[in-house]
């Protein structure tokens, strides 16, 4: 049943959060109006605020308060590599576990045909000048190891050789600590079309 | 092997498929769009799928699928590999998200379609294999609109003349081969056709006419929607080179 009013549309509001349906939206909607008006209150204008100032750094396209992000804006970092990864959430990731010291390039979303990802969608344009501006050696291409994240992968590098800059991808395999006998088929063929020399 | 608890007292179905696409759904589930042997296309809820741990659920994976439920959406159960994945790299990995593309928009839910389903593994196969992969996609575009009922006839003109190689045709959609008296932007040679249709597409020029063909009957067939892979064979020029 459709609740009328601004109740009705705080529910339906709501339900632009992923994993929220009807159900969840009304508990969500309850909590905020009867038990936490203040909090409800904090969300909203925070909301606001975040919609206001975050933006995509111009650089790296990350979500940045600024024009340019923390990390593209930081002197100390090694501008001659850059990893192009899917999400802001990998760079974080990347530079936690890896201590790598170069700068990122996100794309917000992979090549997808069936949900209507394709260059386009993708600002590559960005990317484009980034590579053009002559200081990257190395792009060091950090996709997920899924079938879009392979495509992406190489259609980012057939675009980014045309430039003459060394094009490396993140290698995958089997997890580290992994006991081979429990490692599923797919991955175990990956890890051994890919092995090294030894 | 990704096991979710199931009613026993639940209608299991079984059958070997393939996963054409998977799209998010609620925190951790996911819908599925499988291809199967049995019952053709088919949409399933696998339910923490995207939880972090392997699964074998991926698109070029022959897999074994249960599920239960006759409603609208019913479950998966269980997916097995059936089979060493079919490693598809490069342009070779463009085609096959092509065809899963073909297949979503041109097959309808649950119609089993069982040569459509020998020649999606066929051509799978081969698109593993380096050599060209234009003449496996246009066997299996034809394949596919036969078994959708545009059949197309390819020996024989509209007016039941035999096709000779030698000569120019033009195909009508919903009519069929009208002779032309001379060679036409989209025209195509005799020896063309009975390439296409007997799998011995070998030089360009028939590789070409084939594609212009099949592209034509693809997006008249699409109601003109393009098709999104498309996109991907166009590789992204750079202009000028870095300063």
């Amino acid at each position: 049943m459709q609740v009328p009013g601004v109740l009705g549309q705080l529910m339906h509001a709501l339900r632009c959060l992923p994993g929220v349906g009807p159900r969840s939206a009304q508990r969500m909607a309850f909590q905020l109006l009867l038990r936490d008006r203040d909090g409800a209150r904090r969300l909203a204008e925070t909301l606001l605020l975040a919609l206001d100032r975050i933006g995509h750094c111009g650089d790296c396209r990350t979500l940045s308060e600024d024009p340019r992000c923390r990390l593209c804006a930081d002197p100390g970092r090694d501008r001659s590599e850059l990893c192009i990864v899917e999400s802001p959430a990998e760079v974080m990731a990347i530079t936690q576990a890896t201590g790598f010291r170069g700068l990122f390039f996100v794309l917000n979303g992979k090549l997808s045909p069936l949900d209507g990802m394709g260059p386009a969608q993708l600002r590559l344009d960005v990317l484009e000048s980034r590579l053009k501006s002559g200081e990257i050696r190395e792009v060091i291409l950090a996709t997920s190891t899924t079938v879009e994240g392979e495509a992406t992968a190489h259609y980012l590098s057939q675009m980014i050789r045309q430039v003459g800059i060394e094009v490396s991808r993140i290698a995958y395999g089997v997890p580290f600590g992994g006991e081979l006998e429990y490692v599923d088929g797919t991955t175990l063929a990956h890890a051994f079309k890919g092995r090294q020399t030894f | 092997m990704t096991s979710v608890p199931c009613k026993a007292w639940v209608m299991s179905t079984e059958a070997s498929g393939y996963l054409l696409h998977q799209i998010p759904y609620r925190e951790t589930s996911s819908l599925v769009d499988v291809f199967t042997l049995t019952h053709g296309r088919h949409r399933l809820l696998a339910r923490g799928l995207r939880k972090p741990g392997p699964t074998p659920l991926h698109p070029f994976t022959p897999l074994q699928l249960a599920w239960s439920g006759r409603g609208s959406l019913p479950v998966l159960t269980r997916v097995e590999a059936a089979g060493t994945p079919l490693t598809l790299t490069a342009t070779a990995l463009y085609c096959g998200l092509y065809l899963n593309e073909l297949l979503i928009r041109l097959l309808p839910q649950e119609d089993p379609c069982p040569a459509v389903y020998a020649g999606y593994h066929q051509t799978l196969t081969r698109l593993t294999q380096k050599d060209c992969p234009e003449a496996p996609l246009r066997y299996f575009e034809l394949l596919l609109l036969e078994s959708l009922g545009y059949g197309l006839r390819l020996d024989r003109s509209a007016v039941g003349c035999p096709v000779q190689a030698d000569r120019h045709y033009h195909y009508r959609i919903d009519y069929g081969l009208e002779e032309v008296p001379a060679p036409t932007a989209d025209s195509l040679s005799g020896s063309t056709l009975s390439a296409l249709q007997n799998h011995t597409l070998s030089d360009e020029i028939q590789l070409r006419q084939a594609k212009r063909l099949m592209r034509r009957l693809i997006h008249h067939y699409t109601q003109g929607k393009p098709l999104g892979s498309r996109a991907l064979f166009q590789t992204r020029t750079i202009t000028s080179p870095p300063a």
